[in-house]
C-alpha cells in the first residue's frame, strides 16, 4: 500500500517537474544573437531604469484611467439611464452600451494586472546575468501591455459610442419623438 | 474511572494548565499570523497589491495622483428630463470624454527593441 502511494506520489512530482521543465524551455525557444546578448548586457542599467520609470507612469496611469472610467460608468452612464427609466423614455440602447463598458472595464482590470505582474517579473530579472531570461520576459510584458492597451482602446470606443446613442436619443428627444 | 482523570490526562493538560497565560499568548500570535497571512492573500489575488501606489518605489506617482484629485459630482440620478438637463449632461460627458480620447494609454513603443537599444537579430 506505502509502495503503491510511493508511487503515485512520485508519479505527481515527476508531472509538475515535466511541466516546469516544458515551460521553462518553450520561454527559451525565443531565438537570441550574440549581438542582441551583449547589447541588452551592456544597457542593462539604463533599461532597468527606464522600465523602473515605466513601471511608475504606467501605475499611475492606471490610477488616472481607472478613476475616469469608473467616473464616466458611476456618475454618468448609470445616472442617466436611470433618470431616463424613471421618465419612461427609451434607454434600452444605452444601457447595452454601458454594460459593455463595465464589462470590458473588468477585461481592462484583469489586463493591468497581468502586464503588472510581468513588468515586475521583468524587473527582478538581472540582464547581466540573463539576457535570454530578461528577452522572453521582455517579449511576454510586451505582448501583455499590447493587451492592456487594445482593451484601453476598446473602453474609450464604448465612451465615444455612448456619447453618439446620446447625442441621438437627445435630437429625437428636442423633436418629439421619444415617446 | 472517569477517563479526564486518568494519569495521561493529567500529564497532558496540567501543563497547559500551569502556562495558561502563555499558551493564550502564542495562541493569539498564531491566530493574527493566520488572519494577516489571509489579508495579504487576498491583497495579492484581488488586483489591489497592482493598484497601490503607497508601494516603495511609487513616490512619483503618488505625488501626482495627490496633485491631480479633485472631487466630481457626477449627474444627478433623479429629476425630470428637458433640453435644459440634457444639455446639463452634455456638458458634464463632454468634458470627461475630452480626458479620454486626450491620450492613448499603454500604446507606443516604450517596450520595443529600439527603444531599449536591442538590435535586430
Amino acid at each position: 500500500m506505502k509502495i503503491r502511494k510511493l508511487i503515485l506520489l512520485s508519479g505527481v512530482f515527476g508531472a509538475v517537474l515535466l511541466a516546469v521543465v516544458s515551460t521553462q524551455t518553450s520561454q527559451a525557444e525565443v531565438v537570441i544573437s550574440q549581438k542582441q546578448i551583449r547589447s541588452i548586457q551592456t544597457h542593462c542599467v539604463e533599461n532597468q531604469a527606464a522600465l523602473n520609470q515605466l513601471h511608475q507612469t504606467d501605475a499611475f496611469l492606471r490610477i488616472d484611467r481607472g478613476n475616469l472610467y469608473r467616473t464616466i460608468s458611476d456618475k454618468l452612464m448609470t445616472p442617466l439611464n436611470t433618470r431616463l427609466t424613471a421618465n419612461e423614455l427609451p434607454n434600452d440602447a444605452l444601457v447595452a452600451v454601458t454594460k459593455q463598458f463595465n464589462a470590458q472595464y473588468q477585461q481592462f482590470y484583469k489586463n493591468y494586472i497581468t502586464y503588472d505582474t510581468s513588468l515586475s517579473k521583468l524587473l527582478s530579472i538581472d540582464c547581466t546575468k540573463e539576457p535570454v531570461g530578461f528577452y522572453n520576459a521582455l517579449i511576454k510584458t510586451r505582448e501583455d501591455r499590447q493587451q492592456l492597451s487594445v482593451s484601453n482602446q476598446a473602453l474609450v470606443q464604448l465612451i465615444v459610442n455612448y456619447k453618439a446613442l446620446f447625442d441621438q436619443f437627445k435630437a429625437s428627444f428636442m423633436a418629439g419623438n421619444t415617446r | 474511572m472517569n477517563s479526564e482523570t486518568t494519569p495521561e490526562h493529567e500529564a497532558t493538560v496540567s501543563p497547559i494548565k500551569k502556562h495558561q497565560f502563555l499558551t493564550f499568548l502564542v495562541s493569539a500570535i498564531i491566530i493574527a499570523l493566520f488572519l494577516v497571512y489571509i489579508a495579504l492573500s487576498l491583497y495579492r489575488s484581488s488586483g489591489t497589491f497592482q493598484l497601490d501606489l503607497s508601494r516603495p518605489g511609487f513616490d512619483q506617482a503618488r505625488e501626482d495622483v495627490t496633485k491631480e484629485s479633485q472631487f466630481f459630482e457626477g449627474y444627478p440620478s433623479n429629476g425630470p428630463i428637458n433640453e435644459e438637463t440634457l444639455a446639463e449632461f452634455n456638458a458634464l460627458y463632454n468634458q470627461e470624454l475630452k480626458d479620454a480620447t486626450a491620450i492613448d494609454a499603454y500604446s507606443g513603443d516604450a517596450l520595443s527593441d529600439s527603444t531599449l537599444q536591442i538590435p535586430a537579430s
